[in-house]
């Protein structure tokens, strides 16, 4: 009975570990901007399209399950919610939402460009972007 | 302005001025449909005329879908046209956005063009079913038959602590001759002006109130017809002059609260519709719905509406009988209806939705019930 207890109390454990995925967010090393959770989820939902030193900021959000990670843990919203937060804005004409990549696209995209900032699974961080904050 | 529009399509649709400019192609839908359950008809909306619902299955009455294009030409600059369709409207395409926006910063907002009045709490987004709760917001308070506006509008938004200010304002002109020609509309010309401001208190309270003002021209012959008469029979002259046709002073106000708990929202709208030195009735509309989110996918509401409209600058014209005739097509009524109906989420981007609405009216003593039932699917692209 204790093992079993013991292999539950474990099983929750590393599925709460999977769960929840330590997620980065990233932008290009010579953005000198110091950024607040709420500095990122305002750039995130299209309330801000500057950083705090004025230059223009323009989000991309990931191709795969670590985006879902990153709207529950910044955003505070499940997909659907956002969708719809975002049809609102899309077709009043006010934002559009930002467009997703995939990991290694969003890398290269990082280390490109100071304008962009992004975010990734802080595993697979590279050299070459800098991190804004992790969540 | 029409030529303003012009442009704004052009750069929307453009491909030769590709170079930096991006472009985005979306899209909306609301597939509706419904019938009343006893031998009333309903219309959902008193600025679709032609859409109502009887006994029969329809999907024409309010049933639409709707495409946008938006080319972002530089950060700042960027052309926003919207082409919609609806069953309402014998699926004739119109075009509730075609504008020119300038983001002068993450502050104020320039727009100039086609565009929506801010009359309502959900007058921009109020077609994309996907974006509300509901299957269509109550309109029984969305009571002016008209809301594109042909002309410049400024946004500002800051924050200050908690709290987050919006202030709209907006000046232009709208022309809606072509209504001339639909089954029981009248057309109008208005030259308009009105702001609206929302406050919105650590994400979870907010609270708007709006007052827009026009001079109104009305295209209507029923109105010419009611005017001759009254000349004919020699009324008092202010009754005369209360039905005139040019330049009828109206002015629009509401006030709207929508509060945000963990799993239920609030919202409520009261909206106001007054004519001065007119026969029109004064409406004074609203509405109280709450929602309630049972899962992440399902989310019920209950609504209470209510309409309480009147009589305008009504007076004996020395004819009984027309008299009669005038307060019964100008006179007081009073309007309550409830709702029941909820929204599940299918897949991602589109959504389920189901309602029961059960309306009674008291005009001129004359009592009227109608239920209706309506399904929608709503979905976004």
């Amino acid at each position: 009975m204790k093992n079993l207890l013991i292999f539950a109390l474990f099983l929750t454990i590393s599925f709460t570990c999977v769960a929840q995925a330590e997620v980065s967010v990233i932008t290009h090393p010579s953005n000198g901007n110091s950024l607040s959770k709420a500095d990122i989820t305002a750039i995130f939902l299209g309330k801000k399209k500057t950083f705090p030193d004025g230059s223009s900021a323009v989000a991309l959000v990931l191709n795969d399950a670590t985006t879902d990670e990153f709207n529950t843990k910044l955003l505070g919203k499940s997909s659907s919610q956002l969708k719809s937060y975002w049809s609102k804005l899309v077709f009043t004409g006010k934002a559009n939402p930002p467009k997703p990549v995939s990991p290694a696209t969003m890398l290269e995209l990082i280390k490109g460009n100071p304008n962009m900032i992004g975010f990734i699974d802080s595993s697979s961080v590279s050299d070459g972007v800098s991190v804004a904050g992790q969540f | 302005m029409k030529k303003t529009i012009f442009a704004a399509g052009l750069l929307a649709a453009s491909p030769l001025i590709a170079h930096a400019t991006d472009y985005s192609v979306k899209g909306f839908g609301s597939l509706i449909g419904g019938l009343t359950t006893d031998q009333n008809e309903f219309r959902p909306h008193v600025k679709y005329g032609g859409g109502k619902y009887d006994e029969s299955f329809s999907l024409d009455a309010e049933s639409h879908f709707g495409v946008q294009f938006r080319a972002d030409i530089t950060d700042k600059l960027y052309a926003n046209v919207q082409v919609i369709t609806r069953g309402a409207y014998n699926w004739r395409p119109e075009l509730p956005w075609a504008y020119i926006g300038y983001n002068f910063n993450d502050n104020i907002q320039l727009k100039a063009g086609r565009l929506k009045a801010p009359f309502y709490l959900y007058s921009d987004y109020q077609d994309v079913g996907y974006a509300l709760p509901w299957i269509s917001p109550p309109r029984n308070a969305y009571m002016v038959p008209i809301d594109a506006i042909d002309g410049v509008n400024v946004i500002g938004n800051f924050s200050r602590g908690q709290f987050e200010h919006v202030i709209e304002a907006w000046v232009g002109h709208i022309d809606d001759t072509q209504n001339k020609y639909e089954a029981q509309a009248l057309g109008t010309e208005i030259d308009a002006f009105g702001f609206s401001y929302a406050t919105t208190y650590n994400d979870w309270l907010m609270v708007r109130y709006t007052y827009n003002e026009g001079d109104v021209d009305l295209y209507s012959d029923d109105i010419d017809t009611i005017h001759s008469t009254l000349i004919a029979i020699g009324a008092p002259n202010e009754m005369i002059a209360n039905t005139t046709s040019e330049e009828v002073r109206g002015s629009f106000s509401g006030l709207a609260l929508k509060a945000e708990f963990d799993k239920l929202t609030i919202i409520a709208e009261l909206n106001q519709l007054e004519w001065h030195t007119n026969i029109f009735p004064h409406q004074k509309r609203g509405y109280i719905s709450a929602i309630y989110q049972v899962t992440e996918k399902f989310t019920p509401y209950l609504t209470l509406m209510k309409n309480n409209d009147s009589a305008g600058d009504l007076q004996p014209s020395g004819n009984p009988a027309l008299d009669a005739e005038l307060a019964a097509g100008f006179g007081a009524s009073d309007t309550t209806a409830w709702a029941i109906g909820g929204r599940y989420e299918l897949m991602p981007n589109v959504a389920l939705k189901a309602e029961y609405q059960s309306q009674s009216s008291d005009a001129y003593h004359i009592e009227d019930v109608s239920d209706t039932v309506r399904v929608a699917v709503d979905f976004v692209f």
